[in-house]
Formats: C-alpha cells, structure tokens, sequence
C-alpha cells in the first residue's frame, strides 16, 4: 500500500537534471582521478601489516610460537597467547606490559626525574612465561590497575599515572586485601560500594595470578589418551610425585619454564620443537584452532588499531572533503570503510569458527554485529544513492561508534563459554541475531535522523528536495525493515522461552526491552501513516529509537546489576545517561521552528519556492 | 508545523489507503444527541476505533506502561509485576523507579499514580485491530474470486483451528529446529497470504500481518488465564506426583492417625492474606491468622524482639516481614512467606497457642522440614506452611541427576534428570532424560529442567500447563510473513522505479 514517501502518483515531479552534479562537468586530474586508488592501496598494506604474524628471529627464544600451543582454560580451549592478553586485558586494562629497564646487574633503571623506571613495551605472552617461570622480576612489572582512589590510599600507595601497581608493592597488604574482599563478597552485588567493588576485584585479580604462578591454571597438560581431560601443571606435578607417570607434556612445558628462566634459548626452542611435534601428531585439531585465535589475537581487527582505527581514517577523510576536493576524498573514504568492513566480516567469520558458535554470545559480540550491520547498509544504500556521499561517513561513524562500544566492553575474554540454559546454537542463530539487527537497523534509521536534523538545522543541504527526499525515504524504509526484524527477533526469544522455560512471554526486563524497540518502531510507522508526523517529525521519532533502543541493550543488563547507591553510576551507566541526554538535546533542536532552520530559513533575495513554502 | 518535505497532494497520494477511508467531516453536523447524531455516531464509530491516531496513542501507552514494570522489577517480584501492571485493567505506576530511583519524593506526594493496565490497553489494542479489519481492510473484489478468497481463507483458518487444537501433529519438542514442523507451520502461513492475496490484493500482507496481532494478544489472554506453573522437586531416589506453585503458599493440617493414608486439610494463602478466623467443618480446629508475611526473614529471639509465638518452633525463632524479593535482582530469589497461627479449640473457643509456620519449615526451600505438632482432644496433628501442591495422575522418580560442569570453571554444561514416569491410569512406565531445551511433554504438561535441589541432591523440574501453547507460533509466522510480503512487495517497487528512471 505504502509506497515509500515521495513516489505518489501525482507528485510535482522535479527533473533529476536540475540537481546534475557539478563536479562531473570539470575533468578531473589524473591525480584526483588515482587518489583513492592509491589510499585504498596503502590502506590495504596497512591491513596486510597487521594480519602477518609476529614472530621471532630465529636463533632466539621462539616466544611467539610459544604463545600458539594449546591450553584449556575458563573450560575452554585455547592459545597461551589468549590467556596472556585475557588476564592482563582484566587485571591491567591492556594486552600489553610495561616491563621496567634494568641494568647488567638486574637492578630497576630510576627514571629521568621521579621515581617510576623507564619501561620498555613487550608482548603479554613474555609476562605469562615470567610468571610461569617463576621469575622474581615479574613482580615488579606493573600489572594491577587500582581505579579507586581510596583503596589506593588504604594500601598505603600514590596515585600515578595509568593507576598500575606491581605485585612487589601489594605484598604486605595481600592478607589485608584478602580480609576485606571476604567482607565484600558476604553482601549483595547491589549492596557493595565502589571501595568494596574495587577491593573484591583486586582479590579476584591477585587470585588469578596466584593460579599462574603456582601452575594450578591454566590446564596446560593435553591428555594422553584420545577424550580425556586437560590438566593443571602442578596436578601433573603431584601425580608424578605420587609415583604416577609423567605425561609427555608436564615434562616438556616444565622444562619449557625452566629453560626460559636461564635464558637458555636453545634448550627452550628445542623443547617447544619437540612438543609441538609431538601435540601436532595427537591433537592436530587442537594446535590448528590454537594457531588461529593466535594469529586473530594478534591481528586484532577489533583492537584499536583494527577497524576502529580505519573508521576513524574513513571518517577524516570524509571530513577533510566537507572543507574542500570532496569527491577524490569522499570516494577514497568509500575504499577505506569498504576494506574496514571486510576486515571486519573476516573478524567475526574467525570468531564463529573459533568458538563454533553464532555471533552474537554477549553485548561485546553483539555491539560487533551491529557495527557490521550498520557499515553494511550504508555500503547498500551508497550504491542505491551515488550521489549522497554523506552515506559514507553516517557508516564509518557507524562503525566508529560501535568499535569503541566493544573496546570498552572488552574486559576480558570476549569469546567465554556459555551458560547450559544459553547453549542452543537453533536459537542463538535465529533469535539473538534476528534481535540485533533489530538493535542495527533502529539505530540506522536513528542516525539517519540525526544526519537529517543536524544537516537541516545547520547547513542549506536540505534545500535540495532530492536530499530531503533521499533522505526521508532512508529513514522510513530502514524502519520498516527495523520493525520486521525486532518484531521476529522478540517474539522468536518468545518461542525459545517457550521451548526451554515452557512460558511464552515473562515479562521479564530483558523480554520488556525488546518489545519497547518493537512498539517504539511500530509507533513510528503508524504515525507516519496516520499523518501525525512528516519527514522532520518522523526524523525526530527515529533519535528517540535511539534512546529506547540503547535502554533495551545497555539499561536492562544495568538494572540487573543494580541500580542504588553506586551500582547504577559505575562505568557503562555514565556513558548510557550521557548518550541519553545527548539525545534529547537533539530531539530538543529538532522540535524548534522551521524558521530558524538553516535550510528552510527563507532566503533574503530570490528565494527558491520549494524551500521557502511552507507545505 | 510547517514542513517542506511533501506537499499536502502528495500526503494524500502516499497515504491514501488510510485516510481516504476516513470519514470526511460534514457541513452541518446534527445537534447533539438528535436521532441524527446517534446515527451518525454509530456510523462513525468504528471508523473511530479504527483510527491510526488511536493505534499511535495506545502503542505510546504500551512503550511506557512496559518501561514502568520493567523499572519496578528492581523491588518487585515477577508475580507482583503482572498484576499489578500487566495483567490488570488499571495498573497502579509507582513513581521512583520512573526515575530509575535517583529521585525520592517528598512524604507528601502520592507515591503512585492510576494509569491504563496491560489488559486494558491491549483489549483497545485488539478493538483497534479488529475495528481497522472491518473498516479500512476493504475487500476489492466480487463475485467468483470474493468466493474462491474466502474459501482459502477459511481452509487456513481450519488448519490454524487443527493445529492449535494440536490436532496436526506438531509438538512443541518439533519445533526445537529446523524441521518439517515448521514447514506444516509455513505452509498454513502461505495459505493464508495466498487467500488474503485474492481478497486484498497488495494489502494482503498487511491483513494478514494485522490477523496475527490479533491471535498474538488473545493469547496473551489465555495464557494469563489458564496456564499453570508450579515446579516438581525430587530428591535422588525420591518420587514426586504433584506440582508446587511457588508463589501460592498453602496452610496444610495433616492427620496422621489413619493407618494406611494421611489426611491433609489444605487452607489456600489467599485466605490467610485476608486474615481473621478460618472455620471450616473439615479442620481439626479453628485457625485465627495473626499475622501473614508474604516475604519473610528469620531472627534469634532478643531483646526488644516481639515474639507472637506461643508454642512450638516460634519459640526458638522470630520471623521477620521482608520486602518483596526483586524480579531483577542478581540472585534470583524466592519470596519465603511465613505466618502466625493462633490455634483455637472448636469446641471450647480458647486459645491453644501461637504458632509460626514458614516456609524455612519446608525441605523444598529451607532444606529441612519442620512441621508445627499440635495436639488438641489427644491427637497430635502436623501443621505447616508449604508451596500449594497440584496433585497429578502421574508420577515421577528421580532415577540419577547428572551436573557437568564446563572443565575447569563453575559454569554449568548440563544438568540432566533420568526419571521414570509411571502413570497407572494410562499404563505409562518408562525411563525418559529431561534436560536443558529438552523437556518431556505429557499429559498435556511439559516438564522442564529447571535447576538443581541443594549440593546436587536431587532435581528441580519446572512444570507448565499452557492450552494455547501453539498460538504464539503461528501467530508470529503470520506477521512476520505479513511483513516481509508488505515490505517486500514495497522494496521491489521502489527498486524497480529506480531502475526505470
């Protein structure tokens, strides 16, 4: 019935001619002409850079082949590589370590003027084998990230830049710590302050550590015989003090530490030649899928320097061309966010083949698909719109946005195994997914009610009633296809209830999020049909989809969590009120008169009748 | 508002199968409540119902109304959320958790207010649905092709009739991926689209999107009507032939002077909740509720601690009334509800004694039973406080109960039960494994996994009872087929004039 707004029959159709780009009619230079073409090249280089792996010279300690043998851990398997980054990423903040210089004579090297020594950056997997070896160095690496400032102070520390503190500087508060995270885990989730929150998880940190150090984890030694069970260095260690055997792996890894500890690069490339050979011949299954979440590890597509980093390359490209030479820079930022893209496709392909599972499995997943999805449309309706460049950057800020959302979420492994109610792959396919690309193509249409707000309220581009149109139809279009997905995305989590919990529908916050983003977009629709809202109007609804779509996503996991006392004002929920309220500043702009907008603001001299007329 | 986008010719093109239907305003409207009027009035009315701006109201209605009982969950149980804002004519909005609790209203201020309830809302919603069927869904056609519309359309509603009636063969345990049932389920949907497609041309999609609406909020109805839910706990080794709801607790007096059976006299929560003196004919004694907590806690006896118990196992302990547990909380936990019962004697109107019966006395939530004893006229009777028990013609042992966890963790893999369902009446004896996502389905019940009871000693089933479990189903493959043929149907068009221009 419909047809998208514009297409009537009896509309005063306006000649496409007389909106006929400028640009085309002046030749361009060669240069402009090979501009893209040469960013997407380097861009490309860029990509290749970072998907080869990194690897040691030979005649030195293979570290990096280290880092891709098989483990089990958090009952998952696993490269040592992952289990560095995931510790380090939790207890730290990042993938990396600062270790401290020393001198010849392995003392710390003071710094030009203060006291914290100069550090030097090395991989996470050179600080999982310290402390697998058991080397007293370690402890003076800065690895424990303490955020609040009282429990800084109760440990008797200074506040410093990047908040990181050794093991070394805790050691004589560990029973203290100990005592207090005991108190802290006896209340509540919602009934601890911020100061018992940061205790319980420095408790939590150290007691990860203590497990690597004392060998307990990770589940390192692969079974003997085909179908049995990882196990723990140091249980290894007990059976063969109890007369046991000593499983083939024990002894290799064991001696693997050792010899790292003496700095003996031959024996321990020796020993690592040995045990890959023979895990290679009895687990190749294994070793292979270790060797590629390495190698994802290491690339790092959702890293900082990954897509986020080519959105953001994409995005000032773009910007750059609003100033001036649009059209070389709009089509190089169109190669860049098309490489960014792929980049990230192949990331979530290697995801799903190394947990075996659909991609969305928590809100860091998800925030990836929906960045996908969102980059993905705009990559379609680029094609369908060549002339709206605007396309381009509305996806790469997509993209943006959506990359840092999983930056932020990352807290430790992203890929963790799944609770037995949650362990479906039928549903997790078809609802999980169905439900975020609801979330994707809400947000679209949001953005794109944004792009139409800022654009008309301070620039002239909506004086042209082909933008203006364009524009609109986007708008309206993605929130029909944002309806059909929530709507069978909602009421597929139904049927899955249905089928593991034998009731339909609950009621509860998560299922409640879910219908609000359906009835908000059906809300929408009927509006537009009913004649309450026009294009404007309609762009106005599509931020607030914004909202009620962020409290489907965000909020309800936050009200779970708690939302008294300090509960609801930790992290996640600063940047959900401060994304609320941005917002409802636009929402707020996009209410106010025509009159003062930019582009319907009539002109002083020979104003256009199609701007000025208000219809 | 002004707004430069379309003009006011082209709104009435895109529209047009809306508004066009709308009632035109007349010149001369007849005085109010002349003969004219009420015609008029009762020609406009469903046209009225029908209106989008109504559909506009109510979906705004609805969007806020859920976001007031999901913020209430953080201090309310489930069960107190449905009736107090869904499953309810007029829901009572409670203020602060609008605010996400931040905000603390004054002494002085109401802490809630009236608004419109899930039922009411969704009964307009249905008003609006089926009032837009009648007046806005126009059939296009006569003749032969009205005829031949309607006869498809009445084979598909006979098989959404059979297959409700779960006359079709398809179970809910089908359903459970990609399988043939689903086929049978796309194959009515088709059938469907195909008869609205006779009688509606390019609105069938629509139509048909809208007829699942419909089917999707009566079953909501059903479902808040007849479904039962109780949970089956059995402990290893144990065997079990009744369901427990939770939610309702029930005053039990058993006698257990019979030799071969007990006798059981049931008094529902209900009844204690309104307090006062219970007298019945089948009870021993006269039960007098001084006190009834929904949700409760229990304490040492101390100083400036009242304790209205007189006898029994009050005299060690002290309940204390609770908030109710919260639907949103981390833990997910149960109301314990707990009481105090003055036993009085039938015969002679006095006070036996006080006594305190909870749910901490229950092995299935305190894990240790502790019946109050009573003794009156020299017999002793057990009386205590217990989730009320739906009693079931089958029975179910727990033979083994499996727990993996993923290695190396305390995430749960699996939780299994093997039991063994025997059944006299219908000569049902047979070993069956009920675990996650594979429930047992019988005797019109489904039986689930649901956790596990203490340290691994035993199993806790979940038990439904939904007639109009299929509804949801179909009702939901109707409108997203609907949708996808609509949108479909519009995305193809526009494609298509782009292409042509």
């Amino acid at each position: 019935m419909n047809p998208a707004p514009g297409h009537a029959p009896g509309t005063p159709g306006t000649p496409a001619e007389s909106v006929a780009p400028v640009l085309l009619l002046r030749r361009e230079s060669l240069f402009a002409r090979w501009f893209p073409w040469v960013i997407a090249g380097l861009t490309l280089a860029y990509v290749v850079t970072l998907a080869i792996p990194a690897a040691d010279p030979p005649g030195k300690m293979q570290i990096q082949e280290f880092a891709k043998l098989p483990i089990v851990y958090n009952g998952r398997l696993k490269p040592f590589d992952t289990l560095a980054r995931t510790t380090l990423l939790q207890t730290s903040g990042r993938q990396t370590v600062q270790i401290p210089q020393r001198d010849a004579k392995g003392e710390l090297v003071p710094g030009p003027d203060g006291e914290p020594p100069a550090t030097h950056t090395e991989p996470a997997v050179r600080w999982l084998l310290d402390v697998l070896a058991g080397n007293p160095q370690s402890l003076d690496d800065p690895i424990l990230r303490i955020e609040n400032d009282q429990l800084i102070g109760a440990l008797g520390l200074q506040v410093r830049p990047g908040l990181r503190y050794t093991l070394n500087e805790l050691r004589s508060k560990i029973g203290m710590i100990a005592e207090q995270a005991t108190a802290a885990n006896k209340k509540e989730t919602d009934q601890r302050d911020a100061y018992e929150s940061a205790v319980l998880k420095l408790a939590e940190d150290l007691q990860l550590i203590m497990q690597l150090q004392s060998w307990q984890e990770p589940h390192a030694v692969p079974p003997t015989e085909p179908g049995g069970r990882w196990i723990a260095l140091a249980d290894a260690a007990q059976q063969a003090q109890a007369g046991g055997k000593v499983a083939p792996g024990a002894a290799a890894l064991s001696a693997m530490a050792v010899a790292y500890g003496k700095h003996d690069a031959p024996a321990f490339n020796q020993w690592l030649a040995m045990y890959k050979t023979d895990l290679e011949a009895h687990l190749p299954q294994a070793v292979s899928a270790a060797r590629v979440e390495a190698w994802y590890n290491g690339f790092g597509p959702f890293d900082l320097t990954g897509c986020l980093a080519l959105y953001l390359f994409a995005l000032l490209l773009m910007v750059f061309g609003w100033i001036g030479w649009s059209r070389p820079l709009s089509r190089a930022a169109v190669g860049v966010v098309v490489i960014a893209w792929l980049v990230h496709t192949v990331g979530i392909l290697v995801r799903i083949w190394i947990s075996g599972r659909p991609p969305v499995t928590n809100l860091y997943s998800s925030a990836l698909l929906i960045g996908w999805g969102c980059v993905g449309l705009s990559l379609l309706l680029r094609v369908i719109y060549k002339r709206l460049t605007l396309i381009t950057a509305v996806g790469a800020i997509a993209g943006l946005i959506t990359m840092l959302v999983a930056f932020g979420l990352a807290k430790g492994d992203t890929m963790e195994v799944l609770q037995a109610v949650l362990d479906t792959r039928f549903w997790l396919a078809t609802h999980v997914i169905c439900v975020t690309l609801g979330y994707t193509a809400t947000y679209f249409a949001g953005l794109f009610g944004i792009v139409y707000l800022v654009s008309g309220l301070f620039t002239n581009n909506l004086r042209d009633e082909q933008t203006r149109k364009t524009l609109t139809r986007i708008i309206y279009g993605v929130i029909c296809f944002a309806t059909l997905l929530s709507f069978t995305g909602t009421v597929l989590g139904g049927i899955w209830a249905d089928q593991s919990w034998g009731r339909f529908w609950g009621w509860d916050p998560k299922e409640n999020g879910a219908l609000m983003i359906v009835l908000w977009n059906a809300l929408i629709l009927h509006a537009r049909w009913a004649g309450l809202v026009k294009a404007r109007g309609m762009a106005v609804l599509a931020v607030a989809g914004n909202i009620v779509t962020s409290w489907s996503w965000f909020g309800v996991n936050l009200l779970g969590v708690g939302l008294h006392s300090y509960g609801f004002m930790h992290g996640a929920a600063w940047w959900l009120i401060l994304f609320v309220c941005s917002q409802l500043g636009l929402i707020a702009l996009g209410l106010l008169p025509l009159r003062w907008w930019c582009s319907f603001r009539p002109l002083p001299e020979d104003s256009p009748p199609h701007a000025a007329a208000p219809a | 508002m002004t707004e430069p986008a379309q003009s006011p010719a082209l709104h009435r093109g895109t529209v047009s199968p809306v508004t066009a239907d709308e009632p035109r305003p007349h010149a001369a409207a007849p005085a109010f409540g002349s003969v004219g009027w009420q015609v008029q009035f009762c020609r406009r009315l469903p046209h009225s119902l029908a209106s989008l701006k109504l559909t506009v109201v109510l979906f705004a209605l609805a969007i806020f109304l859920t976001y007031a009982g999901t913020v209430a969950q953080k201090e309310h149980g489930v069960g107190t959320i449905l009736t107090q804002y869904f499953r309810t004519g007029l829901a009572r909005v409670e203020i602060e958790p609008l605010f996400l609790y931040t905000v603390h209203l004054p002494a002085w201020m109401p802490k809630d207010f009236y608004f419109p309830g899930g039922w009411l809302i969704g009964g307009m919603m249905l008003i609006n649905l089926i009032a837009a069927h009648v007046t806005r869904f126009n059939v296009k056609v006569r003749g032969a092709k009205l005829w031949n519309g309607l006869a498809v359309l009445a084979v598909g509603s006979a098989l959404i009739g059979l297959l409700v009636t779960d006359n079709l063969g398809v179970e809910p345990g089908g359903l459970s991926g990609f399988t043939s049932d689903w086929a049978i389920m796309l194959g009515i949907v088709a059938v469907m689209l195909t008869g609205a497609r006779m009688l509606f041309n390019r609105r069938a999609g629509v139509v048909i999107a809208h007829a699942g609406l419909i089917v999707l909020l009566l079953s909501e109805l059903i479902t808040g009507l007849f479904a039962i839910e109780g949970i089956m706990p059995i402990m290893n080794g144990g065997a079990v032939n009744y369901i427990e709801v939770i939610s309702k607790p029930e005053l039990v007096v058993v006698d257990r002077s019979p030799a071969d059976y007990d006798r059981e006299v049931c008094v529902p929560g209900s009844f204690l909740a309104g307090g006062g003196t219970i007298r019945d004919d089948r009870l021993p004694f006269d039960v007098e509720v001084v006190d009834f907590m929904k949700n409760s806690e229990l304490v040492q006896p101390g100083e400036g601690i009242v304790n209205p118990a007189t006898a029994g196992s009050g005299l060690q302990m002290i309940a204390r009334r609770q908030p109710e547990e919260s639907g949103a909380g981390a833990a997910e936990r149960q109301d314990a509800a707990s009481a105090y019962i003055r036993v009085v004697d039938k015969q002679t109107h006095k006070p036996v004694g006080t006594y305190l019966v909870s749910y901490f006395f229950d092995h299935d939530f305190g894990a240790r039973d502790l019946p109050q004893h009573v003794t009156l006229g020299g017999k002793t009777y057990d009386m205590a406080l217990r989730f009320t028990r739906v009693y079931q013609p089958y029975t179910v042992k727990l033979l083994e109960f499996r727990h993996q966890l993923y290695p190396g963790t305390m995430i749960a893999k699996d939780y299994s039960s093997f039991i063994q369902l025997t059944d006299p009446s219908r000569r049902v004896d047979r070993r069956v494994r009920i675990w996650m996502n594979h429930p047992l389905r019988y005797h019109n019940q489904t039986l689930y996994q649901q956790s596990v009871l203490g340290q691994d000693q035993g199993t806790i089933l979940q038990v439904v009872q939904n007639p109009g479990w299929a509804v949801p189903y179909i009702s939901c493959l109707m409108v997203a087929g609907g949708l996808i043929v609509h949108f479909g149907q519009n995305l193809s068009t526009f494609l298509r004039r782009r292409a042509a221009a």
